[in-house]
């Protein structure tokens, strides 16, 4: 059987296809390869130290086996129909913990959850690397200022609407974890819960390093989308670490996750610090120094 | 049993450990992952979900698949099963299009990039997983069919019928794009619509 040429080897490819496909060809992903080295290193050492079987060959064996047809809720069939099993229902399980208990996933997934509660015990895919990292950090400091007002408790829709209510850019950080945390002290004990009391203390870290350590801020905020792969808090976090970026004087990226960050969450009420710090950069032509 | 970071990440076997194959390969595992249609938000967690796998099998060992295209045989059954599992779905082209900012070179040349991904991208929306990797790794990634056949257990003849049918549907899709279409305004009509 002849192999097929390729469509760039063809002379009768449409111009317009041929540059988009060799450009396409020629742009890499932008990856953080650095820290995500960092993050493999520490999950291999956590494997080597804690000597557990892996989620993600688990996870993977499940994926293999299991067709393209197959339901993540399928039944566990021996040893490695269980491990089949749990590979979905980890990440369902893992979804299901960050997302604080809706109910809309626990019914597309419920039986996936259970199975994989049968036949993984350990809640927490191990996979998930920075935890080792996470256990080297300072102790969280408190926050800077007293929680303001709790605001009513809401879901994230309702968050992004009222985050246009205008606040001071110094205070729209503050007031944001406040919020969050006041949302989490008036929820219950469960594992979600846990999750995200977590993700917020490592929320309350990265801003308290922000002006003393924007550096080791940083950091934290690419770890912290590493390990709350699920979590809530995403956007929070990602508006620390453009702050972080500013701070760090690191003008290139700190404009490209800017754009990113404003056109993606465009009612963020971090919008407007993350604003200020641009414009300023921008005004006095030169990375900014705080 | 070779220790992390110990530096002896190429056994004289050729054999590769993870981290070898992390700091040779981690950029091409996240852009197929991305090309696969993973979304931006959980490339980084699956990229670090393929080498952990490759980290618990040992390490690549030479052979007729070669190492890219066996990552991308784990990277393909690790997006399958997120696929699968994925409930959020919000995540949308422009993300991935904002990915490229970082990588901007002058204003005319990174818009005409962005197009071009963006309606590459979208033409291979139209593929399922098994054609998209097979139509990713030969068309754009340049692998050989033998090395994507041995990667993923399946015949040569397999890997040619599956490109065979990802070329005709990928050109479909392209054709169906309107010419010189504004590509970063059709995700947002896709997100306005529901879809």
């Amino acid at each position: 059987m002849k192999p097929p040429a390729r469509l760039l080897d063809d002379p009768a490819l449409a111009p317009e296809l041929r540059a988009d496909l060799e450009r396409t060809a020629a742009t890499p992903y932008a990856y953080d390869a650095a820290a995500g080295f960092a993050a493999l290193h520490a999950a291999m050492g956590a494997l080597q130290a804690g000597g557990t079987s892996g989620t993600a060959v688990a996870s993977e064996a499940g994926a293999q086996a299991a067709g393209p047809a197959a339901s993540a809720a399928a039944p566990a069939a021996g040893g490695g129909g269980g491990a089949n099993a749990a590979a979905a229902g980890v990440k369902s399980a893992s979804w299901f913990a960050s997302a604080g208990g809706k109910l809309a996933l626990a019914v597309t997934s419920a039986a996936a959850v259970a199975v994989s509660v049968i036949a993984w015990p350990r809640p927490t895919p191990q996979h998930a690397p920075p935890r080792a990292a996470v256990e080297t950090r300072p102790s969280p400091p408190a926050p800077a200022r007293p929680a303001v007002t709790p605001a009513p408790d809401r879901d994230t829709t309702q968050r992004e609407e009222t985050a246009q209510t205008p606040a001071p850019a110094g205070d729209a950080i503050d007031a944001e974890l406040a919020r969050i945390r006041a949302r989490a002290e008036r929820a219950g004990n469960s594992d979600a819960d846990a999750a995200l009391r977590r993700e917020i203390a490592d929320l309350g870290r990265i801003k308290a390093l922000l002006e003393s350590d924007p550096e080791q801020a940083y950091r934290l905020a690419q770890t912290g989308h590493r390990e709350h792969r699920r979590g809530m808090l995403r956007h929070e976090r990602e508006g620390l670490a453009v702050l972080a970026l500013w701070n760090l004087d690191r003008r290139g990226e700190a404009e490209a996750r800017t754009r990113a960050f404003l056109a993606r969450y465009p009612k963020s009420p971090l919008r407007a610090e993350v604003e200020r710090r641009s414009q300023a950069a921008q005004r006095r032509g030169a990375p900014e120094s705080r | 049993m070779k220790q992390v970071g110990s530096g002896r990440e190429l056994e004289s076997d050729g054999r590769l450990d993870a981290q070898a194959l992390f700091r040779a390969h981690a950029p091409f595992v996240a852009s197929f992952l991305h090309r696969l249609g993973t979304p931006p938000a959980d490339v980084d967690d699956l990229v670090q979900e393929v080498f952990l796998v490759a980290h618990r099998k040992g390490g690549y060992v030479p052979g007729a698949a070669l190492p890219r295209t066996w990552l991308a045989a784990i990277a393909v059954r690790i997006a399958r099963a997120s696929h699968r599992v994925r409930s959020r779905r919000s995540e949308t082209a422009d993300d991935a299009l904002l990915q490229l900012a970082v990588a901007a070179a002058g204003p005319e040349e990174t818009l005409q990039t962005r197009r071009s991904l963006a309606r590459v991208q979208r033409a291979l929306d139209a593929l399922d997983i098994e054609h998209r990797a097979a139509f990713v790794l030969f068309e754009i990634e340049g692998e050989s069919c033998d090395s994507i056949a041995s990667s993923f257990e399946v015949p040569v003849g397999t890997v040619y019928s599956r490109l065979h049918h990802a070329r005709k549907r990928f050109l479909d899709a392209y054709a169906a794009l309107a010419p010189g279409e504004d590509t970063q305004a059709a995700p947002r009509r896709r997100l306005a619509e529901g879809t």
